[in-house]
């Protein structure tokens, strides 16, 4: 069944090339130029250059220059966008086996407002023609929270929380046990979700050498499958530079004390030192690390090399962290529409390992026996993408990846380990005709377990898609999407689903578009939630190999984005701009699978729980004063509800509020950010265990920092207000802290 | 925008009153520094005659259900072993009492309303006059009672019933 399916896709796709590679035999022209800042002069290094009506496409160089060829002759749009800029859009002619040169230069805006992303339809679109919300934090932003993880940066995103490492979007997932995600994370186009527990890994995606992360909200598995059920999020990382480039960053940071006296497990903490008068630096609890990374151009190969040191005392009991990490990425232009992205990911890390406290009074204490518990943990992937657009109507790209993760652990009552390797191989393909855009492809994946905790097991996926995106009068975009996946656990079980996707998106003039989207969405269970069977500190995991379904959400979402240019309305005194986008959205989950207590096995298992729906709006707001003061805020406002029992769902905050602000002044910037979420209204019920103290979430952070001859010195206080609060049981999320940071580029 | 000197101050004020107004959000440290207890609210309505044996009455938090448990001894050890609070004597012979308890944050197994007898060994005489329902007046199985640090948890009303004292069994 699935090889008649695949040969049947293999033939189609071979058609479509064959077809491709004999129109792209006409006589064609080419189409170079340079884009410059309007009011500088500068050249601009990164702008997105599209022909519309095609697939052909480029960006500028650290020069501004660009070139496009096998264009075939006729009249264009021909477009260019990049974050910070107003996008031009100007009328060309290609004549016949000429190269025509353009010069383009685009004038500034105040907003950091992306302008074209990839991830919502899996392919370059214009933000607005999005038929769902999309967020995206530009370079700018992950640069000045100065995060050692990007999980970090992503916290201050509108609806979207970090909980023990696992995202959860609008109230998808609240607290997972690290496995399952229901929202997928990408690097670059490919999945870095681990074979065995479906969870997420941080530490080795380098923040520094980010470019943006566009956060996707809303059933995405039409287009990305299993786990992308609430959203997905995918990292863009920077390209190799085209001249030789370093950048180094150097960061030290130290944790105030907690509040409280008795929480004081360690003579260390900065606040207790000083008070005592007895500044010691070499035994304060801190972090240190340091970044490195040189990017050049050897010929038609771009090289971008990155390695990362950093150790921590971290602020609580079996806190410390060890750790190393390399990255390896090389593009390759054949042509300017052939390329090769090969990318290698490499981490090592020992770091401690805290389950939970044993008691309030003490929460930065583990259990005596616990004392020395570790992991050891090895991360490393490979991935590929191969793009071509073969003429000005089809372009196609080939993806294979491969993720290893191998851990141990070195605890007390426990050695458990597991290395599991995730292999997946994609073909794409977009085909323009007419007003319709057509992205379609094929997608393998094998998930192949070694462990203590649930033997050897293997998982394959097989899927089918296929997206149409038809513009039609020139206002209305409709968007008509249906995915086929085939997942077997071997030798236990098999199962098959269909989501399908519709949106509508409605431009009724410059700056305001209005989008409806209904998708579904599935995620079927991770091998450690079918197979884990282990006992950790008195804490006993049981396997379900009776959790067959995958968990499956209906979800709708009608949003409004609008634009409002503050001049030219003559509000100039409210400032420059605003971006206001409003989302009503609802999802209504089946089979959901969540950890219960079996009171008859004495042990959390993970189940299919039943039906829930998760409904709510979301309001975000971009404001510029002007170029020197910019604002953002989102408020979320959930209702998340388990069906059959009544009761809200465990982990969800119901109230989620993100603020920030950012002043910059000749050398000086300033800037903060707040993020609340409402306290918990259910967490997990275990009869005979006592509940955690329950509050809600107040955090601010603030920075300052100083340009001064090309070196970034910066100085951030993180948890300003001291606050302590836990995200999922028994765990104090950390507290006060400052990091001092270097970064200098040459 | 028209540039005048009064941006000059208006950007740094802009940005210092978000943040004072954040600041102004501080609701102390948040979590306590030591576990809190939480608190059991609710109303008892007794039904039937007070015996003139009663000696005491009182509230039962307990973390588990004395399922098929019939000897008196073993009940005793049960109710020791699973104990997670109980209340001081209550007030007798009286309808209705509005009542509220202290206790440890968990989710615990049932909440029972216990009768001791006017004798020297009442440990042995105990007997349920009523418990925790959550869908009214002994329907289906005792409710678990969720308790939750520094929060009260309301409405846990108790439909005791003084016939109970005749039964055999002291758990119905």
């Amino acid at each position: 069944m699935i090889k008649n399916h695949s040969i049947r896709f293999i033939v189609y796709f071979s058609l479509l090339l064959i077809a491709g590679i004999s129109g792209y035999s006409q006589v064609v022209s080419t189409l170079s130029g340079t884009v410059t800042d309007k009011q500088t002069h500068k050249p601009l290094y990164g702008v997105n250059l599209m022909i519309h009506g095609t697939v052909l496409g480029a960006s500028s160089d650290e020069k501004g220059a660009f070139i496009i060829t096998a264009v075939p002759p006729g009249k264009y749009d021909f477009e260019a966008r990049m974050i910070g800029y107003e996008s031009e859009i100007r009328q060309i002619e290609i004549i016949p086996s000429k190269t025509i040169r353009l010069e383009l230069s685009l004038e500034p805006t105040v907003l950091i407002q992306p302008n074209v992303v990839v991830t919502a339809s899996k392919r370059s679109q214009r933000i607005e023609d999005a038929p769902t919300t999309v967020d995206v934090i530009a370079l700018e932003e992950i640069r000045m929270r100065n995060a050692a993880t990007l999980d970090e940066v992503l916290q201050n995103t509108s609806g979207l929380r970090v909980i023990d490492g696992q995202i959860d979007l609008r109230g998808s997932t609240g607290f997972n046990w690290s496995a399952g995600s229901r929202v997928l994370l990408m690097v670059d186009g490919h999945p870095m979700i681990n074979g065995d527990s479906g969870g997420i890994n941080w530490d080795f995606i380098p923040p520094e050498e980010v470019e943006r992360v566009e956060v996707v909200k809303g059933a995405g598995s039409a287009l990305y499958g299993s786990n992308a059920m609430a959203g997905m999020v995918n990292i863009i990382t920077r390209d190799p530079s085209e001249t030789p480039k370093s950048r180094i960053r150097l960061s030290y940071g130290v944790y105030d004390e907690p509040a409280y006296e008795n929480w004081r497990w360690s003579p260390n903490f900065l606040g207790t030192q000083i008070r005592d008068g007895n500044l010691d630096l070499k035994n304060l609890l801190s972090f240190k690390a340091v970044d490195f990374s040189h990017s050049r151009q050897i010929g038609n190969v771009g090289l971008l090399g990155f390695v990362s040191r950093r150790t921590s005392t971290g602020y609580h009991e079996n806190g410390d962290l060890s750790r190393w990490n390399a990255m390896l990425k090389s593009t390759i232009k054949f042509t300017p529409q052939q390329n090769l992205m090969i990318t290698g990911n490499y981490g090592i890390n020992d770091h401690g390992d805290f389950l939970q406290w044993e008691t309030q009074s003490s929460p930065l204490t583990v259990p005596p026996e616990e004392k020395g518990n570790s992991v050891w943990y090895e991360k490393g992937n490979c991935y590929a993408t191969y793009r071509a657009a073969v003429n000005e109507h089809l372009a196609y790209s080939l993806k294979g990846n491969w993720y290893r993760t191998h851990w141990k652990n070195k605890f007390y009552d426990n050695h458990d380990f597991a290395m599991t390797d995730r292999l997946g191989a994609e073909g794409q393909m977009d085909l323009l005709f007419g007003q319709h855009t057509l992205t379609c492809g094929t997608e393998v994946v094998g998930n192949f377990a070694r462990s203590s905790i649930y033997s050897n097991q293997q998982m394959r996926d097989f899927a089918l898609y296929g997206e149409d995106t038809w513009q039609f009068m020139s206002r209305f975009t409709f968007i008509l999407g249906l995915r086929y996946d085939y997942h077997q656990v071997i030798s236990v079980s098999s199962d098959q689903q269909l989501s399908p996707r519709t949106g509508l998106v409605w431009n009724p003039g410059r700056g305001t578009a209005m989008r409806v989207s209904l998708g579904r969405g599935f995620r079927a269970p991770s091998i450690a939630e079918v197979f884990a069977n282990l006992k950790v500190s008195g804490v006993n995991v049981i396997p379900n190999p009776d959790l067959h379904k995958a968990e499956r959400a209906v979800s709708l979402e009608l949003g409004l984005n609008q634009t409002v240019d503050l001049h030219k309305i003559g509000l100039d005194y409210l400032g420059s701009a605003m971006v206001f986008d409003f989302a009503l959205f609802q999802s209504k989950l089946a089979n959901m699978i969540d950890v219960d207590y079996n009171d008859a096995k004495e042990g959390y298992q993970f189940m299919n729980m039943g039906r829930a729906r998760i409904r709510g709006a979301e309001m975000t707001m971009n404001w510029a004063y002007n170029s020197h003061l910019t604002a953002q805020t989102g408020l979320t406002l959930l209702d998340p509800k388990n069906l059959d029992t009544g009761l809200t769902l465990n982990y969800r905050s119901k109230v989620q509020w993100v603020a920030g602000m950012h002043y910059k002044q000749g050398p000086v910037a300033v800037g903060w950010d707040y993020r609340y979420s409402s306290k918990y209204d259910e967490i997990i019920r275990v009869q005979g265990s006592e509940y955690d103290e329950r509050v809600p979430v107040h955090v601010v952070d603030a920075r300052i920092i100083l340009h001064l001859f090309d070196t970034e010195i910066s100085l951030e206080g993180k948890n300003l207000l001291n606050y302590h609060y836990t995200l999922r049981q028994r765990f104090l999320e950390p507290v006060r802290h400052y990091i001092l940071s270097l970064r200098r580029e040459f | 925008m028209k540039n005048n000197p009064i941006q000059h101050f208006l950007i740094p004020i802009t940005f210092l009153c978000g943040l004072m107004l954040l600041l102004s959000c501080y609701k102390g440290h948040g979590l306590s520094a030591t576990e809190q207890q939480g608190t059991i609210r609710g109303r008892i309505t007794y039904e039937g005659a007070w015996p003139d044996s009663t000696k005491e009455v009182r509230l039962v938090v307990l973390g588990a259900y004395p399922e098929g448990i019939a000897d008196q001894g073993a009940i005793i050890a049960f109710i020791l072993q699973n104990l997670v609070v109980m209340s001081d004597s209550l007030p007798l012979f009286v309808d209705h009492y509005d009542y509220e308890l202290s206790c440890p944050p968990g989710s615990h197994a049932w909440l029972v309303l216990a009768w001791f007898p006017n004798t020297d060994n009442y440990l042995y005489g105990v007997k349920e006059l009523g418990a925790y329902y959550a869908s009214g007046p002994s329907q289906g199985d005792p409710a678990p009672v969720e308790v939750y640090a520094n929060e009260i948890t309301d409405h846990t009303d108790i439909h005791a019933d003084l016939s109970n004292i005749d039964n055999t069994f002291p758990f119905f």
